[in-house]
């Protein structure tokens, strides 16, 4: 059984609820789905019989905070959903159920099915398009026939789901209904009597064959028959009993079966006219005359499929001469002819402009980030904080990423703006593969402790004995095997603690995204650290790979873990070929903090979408 | 050879007679539709001036969950009904709530919708100076009356998921207020302390001084982080340039920008960007009466249909 089916417009206004368990409506469970479906990566949505999308939920308990979560989903509820959204006019058909399940998947689908089949028969997207157009309340004079469509839709789903879930309970409900119920029994019965006969096989491999069966239980055209008879007999009877005793019987059941055939009249009447409109031809010249004006010049035409091919095709092309990976063109594409088809183009607006129009607007959509990324408030809140020896818990940054995609380097770059905010910064060396890793971030902390301080002289050890000055500080152990860098990066955790360091960045060894033996140890790092902010570099240089390399780095620290931000290196060296940014939030749904445009520790800009979208379209 | 000349003449403008007659009747009869069917085009990336705010208009504004398409839907049609959250804007001319007439907008405050209406509020109070060419229109029409800002008074003012509420909403005010401080006429903000008929609900004065500490903070907060630019500033390209330099020279030259300049030139590159930074120079004493927008916090219930104040404030500041 599903939970609840509501149908709404995108503007929030629910024309329609309906919840199956009786209780009442709860707004929160469509809320949840939809922060879900706006912040969820595109490529986690599922697709059946390319209709209907899928999507799972998790609610996060709002109490809990995302460290404490980490690794403990119990506090969470997950549900899944499947929806439908209409066009001319937009509605979303949303239906929500428990779990993911083949059963429940099936009822869900046809559920919808029938919703949808109902809601256009009864005629209401006409009607609520005539509101929308004359600006009138949504919901206008259509209350009746909601009500009506609430009426069938209950009586149906009755009939079709729950009679077979518990038939049991509902026999003992309708009496009237027993009539019926035995003859489909015994017609199961029939069906079901055993025909367990079949084939032996002898010692010597020849086939006897034992069945004993009555050749009539293959014969169908008895049944039917049969079955046939029944419902004749079925109506009459009803009529019978409607027509002797009405009172006796109950109202309600005799009109619950009136209103079934009422129903499925109106759905293979409109079923008729459907066909009937396929079958019309076509025959409109002189909107083709004039489709062509409207379509390059006048603008206020309805967009149809083919207006926007070679359009879109020539946006996809331009999208992928800027790096966007094929597969992220395609998905753009498509959701600007989602968005576009049956809908009209503003006066004097071709069908391109248009078209690029909806292209930019997918574009800002996907790179803007689903959460509030003011990094310093959620450094300063944490440090706000202080245990039980008064000591402050350090920020922990950890950076991963693929061989020289500029780690280090944003590394310091990350350092120098704390710096600039007045925070201490504890630099651990957790490379511990590459030989010169460790020398590299040493070259990078004496540079940092150089300009915070410029008395500083290069080379200098602290008071504690380490490269760096007060501000600024290597932690380092050298090199090793794998076991080595969860034990530095604890190790370093605990110096930062008791030395009174607000941030600690970890550099990571670069790694190869497609290799397991690389990727698994991230997950151990991940547990072990509880890093509170992993970053991605990725370069803006790599190209259609990017998606993949997001994707397993983002899967890489299992399920309960994922990555945080991206900082999108080397942008300076791609001029307008920013496709990198697109492909990685395309893959994710993370955002991107910062991108990289050159070599000085102030070449670091936060990622500003208008630009990056402007940019990709120019 | 002439009749055929004619001819052809004579069949162009037939055809431009056709089609100018069918744009006509068709524009008399969709004016509207395009502007409701369910997508923003026309409001977010308008190429004619027309459609734009050419009506007194209220904008409403605020995070997710603060009422605002109930409100909405309440001062437009009169009646409270169930709503999920808004993916699109609502836009009405007709109020049956209130006599007067004036064009609502209401905008999504999912946190990944905002965009839709910062870059919408960046079109309508954008300078006439740098009238923009793209969009066909410079938005300093006087039309935009008012703001109403909703949020929800429930929330405490402790908490830790609370506190990036408020943190959230004064971080959205100080984008507004940065916006309404540039134009060259005064316009209003109303904000709106929806669900004041619960017990917990904080009254309007506390929220007030509340607010005011908070974008304080973030604005201070702000000033500090100065640093990191949008990638969109104009300083960008000029660095691009001076990176090919040593990495030795890079070094003495930011010690020059860090010691000679101090961090004051960042602020300079960023100032008519913010003109609250100018008007504040110690963010941590922010007022809301020291502005020139007139701000007021006012308490009201949607669900409970006391919404007088408000419908008060609309009346007065149309």
């Amino acid at each position: 059984m599903f939970e609840q089916l509501a149908i709404f417009t995108p503007q929030g206004q629910v024309v329609y609820e309906f919840n199956c368990s009786g209780k009442k409506f709860a707004a929160t469970q469509i809320n949840a789905f939809l922060n879900a479906l706006i912040i969820s990566p595109v490529t986690n949505k599922d697709t059946i019989n390319g209709k209907y999308s899928v999507l799972n939920v998790v609610v996060e308990n709002p109490n809990t905070t995302k460290n404490s979560s980490y690794g403990n989903k119990s506090n969470s509820r997950s549900f899944c959903t499947m929806f439908y959204v209409s066009k001319q006019p937009d509605l979303y058909f949303v239906i929500t159920y428990a779990e993911q399940s083949l059963h429940l998947n099936q009822e869900a689908e046809d559920t919808l099915n029938l919703a949808l089949a109902l809601w256009e028969s009864l005629d209401i997207p006409y009607h609520i398009f005539e509101n929308i157009k004359n600006q009138r309340d949504i919901l206008y004079d259509i209350e009746d026939v909601i009500d009506k469509f609430d009426k069938y839709l209950r009586t149906k789903y009755e009939e079709s789901v729950k009679y077979i879930v518990n038939s049991s309970t509902f026999n003992d409900a309708n009496k009237s209904n027993n009539a019926h119920n035995n003859t489909t029994k015994n017609k199961k019965q029939q069906q079901q009597t055993p025909t367990s006969g079949g084939r032996k096989w002898g010692r010597d491999g020849v086939i006897e064959d034992t069945s004993v069966y009555d050749p009539s239980a293959l014969d169908f055209s008895e049944t039917n028959k049969s079955s046939n008879v029944t419902v004749q007999n079925d109506e009459a009877q009803q009529k019978e009993i409607i027509d002797i005793d009405k009172d006796t019987f109950g109202n309600r059941t005799a009109n619950g079966e009136f209103l079934i055939k009422e129903i499925d009249d109106l759905l293979s009447s409109q079923k008729e006219t459907h066909s009937n409109n396929a079958n019309k031809p076509g025959n409109k010249y002189t909107e083709k005359a004039f489709g062509f004006l409207q379509r390059k010049f006048l603008g206020n035409k309805t967009i149809t499929k083919e207006d926007l091919l070679s359009v879109l095709d020539k946006l996809r092309q331009k999208l992928v001469s800027k790096n966007v990976a094929p597969e992220v063109a395609d998905y753009l594409t498509e959701q600007v002819s989602r968005d576009l088809i049956g809908s009209k183009t503003a006066n004097w607006t071709s069908v391109e402009n248009t078209a690029r129009d909806s292209l930019s607007r997918t574009l800002t959509k996907i790179l803007t980030p689903g959460v509030s990324v003011d990094l310093l408030h959620d450094i300063q809140k944490k440090l706000s904080k202080t245990d039980s020896d008064g000591k402050k818990q350090p920020y922990v940054f950890s950076i991963v990423g693929v061989n020289g995609v500029g780690k280090s380097t944003n590394l310091s770059k990350l350092a120098f703006w704390l710096l600039q905010n007045n925070l201490r910064v504890l630099i651990v060396a957790c490379d511990t593969f590459r030989s010169g890793a460790v020398e590299q971030l040493r070259v990078h902390v004496e540079n940092l402790a150089q300009l915070i301080n410029d008395s500083h002289v290069r080379g200098s050890k602290n008071r504690r004995g380490k490269s760096g000055n007060d501000y600024v500080e290597l932690f380092e152990a050298g090199y090793g095997g794998t076991d080595l860098v969860t034990k530095i990066a604890k190790q370093a955790i605990k110096y930062a603690r008791d030395q009174d360091f607000d941030i600690v960045l970890m550099d990571t060894a670069g790694r190869r995204h497609n290799d397991a033996t690389l990727m698994s140890p991230l997950k151990a790092f991940a547990e072990q650290a509880k890093p509170d902010k992993i970053i991605m570099v990725g370069e803006a240089l790599v190209g259609t790979d990017s998606v993949q390399q997001a994707k397993n780095f983002n899967a890489a620290f299992g399920k309960a873990r994922n990555l945080d931000f991206f900082i999108i290196s080397k942008c300076d060296t791609v001029g307008e070929m920013l496709g990198t940014i697109v492909n990685m939030v395309y893959a994710t749904g993370i955002p991107i903090l910062f991108v990289g445009v050159g070599q000085t520790y102030t070449d670091l800009r936060a990622l500003s979408v208008s630009w990056a979208v402007n940019t990709l379209m120019s | 050879m002439y009749s055929i000349i004619i001819g052809t003449v004579l069949l162009i403008i037939i055809t431009v007679l056709w089609t100018v007659f069918k744009y006509l009747l068709s524009s008399s009869r969709n004016q509207n539709n395009t502007y409701l069917l369910g997508n923003d085009l026309n409001i977010l990336n308008n190429k004619n001036s027309k459609n734009l705010i050419n009506t007194p208009t209220f904008v409403i504004l605020g995070p997710q969950y603060s009422g605002k398409t109930t409100f909405f839907n309440f001062l437009t049609t009169n009646k409270i009904r169930p709503f999920v959250t808004s993916q699109e804007i609502s836009i009405s001319n007709k109020n049956k709530n209130t006599n007067h007439n004036f064009t609502l907008i209401e905008f999504p405050g999912h946190i990944k919708l905002v965009y839709k209406w910062k870059s919408w509020l960046d079109l309508v109070t954008s300078n006439p100076n740098n009238y923009n060419s793209n969009t066909g229109s410079n938005g300093n029409n006087k039309n935009l009356k008012g703001i109403i800002f909703m949020i929800d008074s429930t929330r405490d003012f402790k908490s830790d998921t609370s506190n990036d509420y408020w943190e959230q909403v004064a971080e959205w005010l100080i984008y507004i207020l940065d916006k309404l401080e540039q134009l060259s006429y005064p316009t209003n903000l109303l904000i709106a302390c929806n669900k004041n008929e619960s017990f917990i609900s904080r009254p309007p004065n506390k929220i007030k001084s509340l607010l005011e500490i908070k974008i304080g903070q973030v604005l201070s907060r702000k000033k500090s982080s100065m640093l990191i630019y949008p990638s969109n500033s104009n300083s960008y390209k000029s660095d691009i340039t001076t990176t090919t330099t040593a990495a030795a020279n890079t070094i003495t030259n930011m010690n020059k920008r860090r010691y000679i300049n101090g961090s004051d030139t960042y602020n300079e590159d960023n100032s008519n960007d913010n003109p609250l930074f100018d008007l504040f120079p110690d963010p941590l004493k922010f007022k809301f009466d020291s502005l020139e927008t007139s701000v007021e916090v006012l308490g009201g219930s949607v669900l409970k249909q006391n919404i007088d104040p408000w419908k008060q404030w609309i009346e007065e500041h149309q």
